[in-house]
């Protein structure tokens, strides 16, 4: 048997799931079926059911990575800003500057929007959602939104909660209308809310 | 043959729509299946297919018939009210009034929604949902125009744009409100808020 290293291991599984968010993308997840994710993947059967047990798990491993790649870039880039305003300016401008959107990431906010509505009829699939959404996008967004209210540099009466839900509701329903109609002019609509919500917050 | 009334009809297309959507709601758009309606329904495959060729011609003409509810619903209001103001106002409470956690609506976004990421991969049924969101977003750039012209609203607003924004707020909260502890209510209010705030002219 021949020894396969963790970097060789950890490559066909992004492999398996990137081939599986195109065909979720394509099709929708419940009519795919392990066969056509096989099929598309161009492994064999054997080597799919060796990362994953079902189409369900490799459904949930997918959403998960999802939503890492997209907070991971924001969360790196924010590092590196040095007050409170610019992050959450950047927030915006992140998707602003996601034009055109790439296949993959159409795909991406496709799979997450697909899994949110399927979530809703289904409580495990719903707890795994609630997790992400709430310990990748909602913990992001608070934590800069407190920082700034403790730094003093947003105003002391803003609940941060609801702002939070304010920029996640409507960054979700922008990048929905970009995938339907790409036409729209969705990034003039995202710097108009941009200053619209700066302007509220700041001092 | 027998001789159908108008009516007649009519009350058969609602009751195929009626056993449409709670097919939909179970199963999901995608999954549910022509063959569903026809079970769920006790109709015959005939006489479903007698009015409606398939799923999406369905969903469409229930999709249809709420859009344009909707619109009798908001034109009767408008006539009532004096300013463009207090006709934005009515559309915000017109959400702000509803309740997000009942059931039915809530089954009605999700199928709305994944009806809209079918139509991705179709065209057509694309161009239908584009033409209904014309609609929409015409509804408040009127609104949004008249107040401009009257001097309520700021002038140098680009008004298309702002009322497609409008719409984005909605499909926000909507969307996000299958999260079990989504705060509906102060999301819309405080969005309502800083969308009138800077609309209105000082």
């Amino acid at each position: 048997m021949p020894i396969v290293s963790e970097e060789h291991k950890r490559q066909r599984r992004n492999h398996i799931l990137l081939s599986a968010q195109h065909c979720f993308a394509k099709k929708g997840y419940h009519i795919t079926s392990m066969d056509q994710l096989v099929q598309h993947s161009g492994l064999s059967r054997g080597a799919i059911y060796n990362y994953f047990k079902s189409k369900e798990e490799i459904y949930l491993e997918l959403m998960k990575g999802v939503v890492s790649r997209e907070i991971e870039p924001i969360e790196s880039h924010i590092k590196t800003l040095p007050t409170n305003i610019e992050k959450i300016s950047y927030l915006f401008d992140h998707y602003y500057l996601l034009e055109p959107m790439c296949e993959e990431q159409k795909e991406a906010f496709f799979v997450q929007l697909d899994f949110q509505l399927s979530a809703s009829r289904n409580s495990d699939m719903m707890n795994i959602l609630d997790e992400l959404h709430k310990d990748m996008k909602v913990k992001l967004v608070r934590s800069i939104l407190q920082e700034g209210k403790n730094a003093g540099e947003l105003k002391s009466n803003i609940h941060v909660d609801i702002f939070t839900h304010m920029f996640w509701s409507f960054i979700d329903a922008a990048n929905m209308q970009r995938i339907l109609f790409p036409e729209l002019p969705y990034q003039s609509i995202l710097m108009d809310q941009k200053q619209s919500f700066l302007n509220k917050i700041s001092k | 043959m027998p001789i159908v009334s108008e009516e007649y009809k009519e009350e058969k297309k609602e009751q195929i729509l009626d056993s449409a959507f709670e097919c939909f709601a179970k199963k999901g758009f995608q999954t549910a299946t022509m063959d569903d309606i026809v079970a769920h329904s006790g109709m015959s495959k005939g006489a479903i297919y007698n009015y409606f060729s398939s799923k999406e011609e369905i969903y469409l003409d229930l999709l249809t018939r709420a859009t344009d509810k909707n619109f009798v619903q908001y034109n009767k209001h408008f006539a009532k009210h004096r300013t463009a103001s207090s006709k934005m106002d009515y559309l915000f409470n017109a959400y702000l009034s509803a309740n997000p956690i009942d059931r039915n609506r809530l089954e009605y976004i999700v199928v709305f929604y994944e009806f809209n990421l079918h139509s991705t991969r179709d065209p057509d049924l694309l161009k239908q949902l584009h033409d209904r969101k014309r609609k929409l977003v015409s509804l408040v750039n009127d609104i949004i125009q008249e107040g401009q012209e009257q001097g309520e609203f700021k002038q140098d607003l680009a008004s298309e744009l702002y009322a497609e924004r409008f719409w984005t707020i909605i499909d926000g909260v909507n969307l996000h409100a299958v999260y079990d502890d989504f705060p509906y209510y102060d999301v819309l209010r405080e969005l309502k808020d800083m969308y009138l705030q800077e609309l209105k002219s000082e």
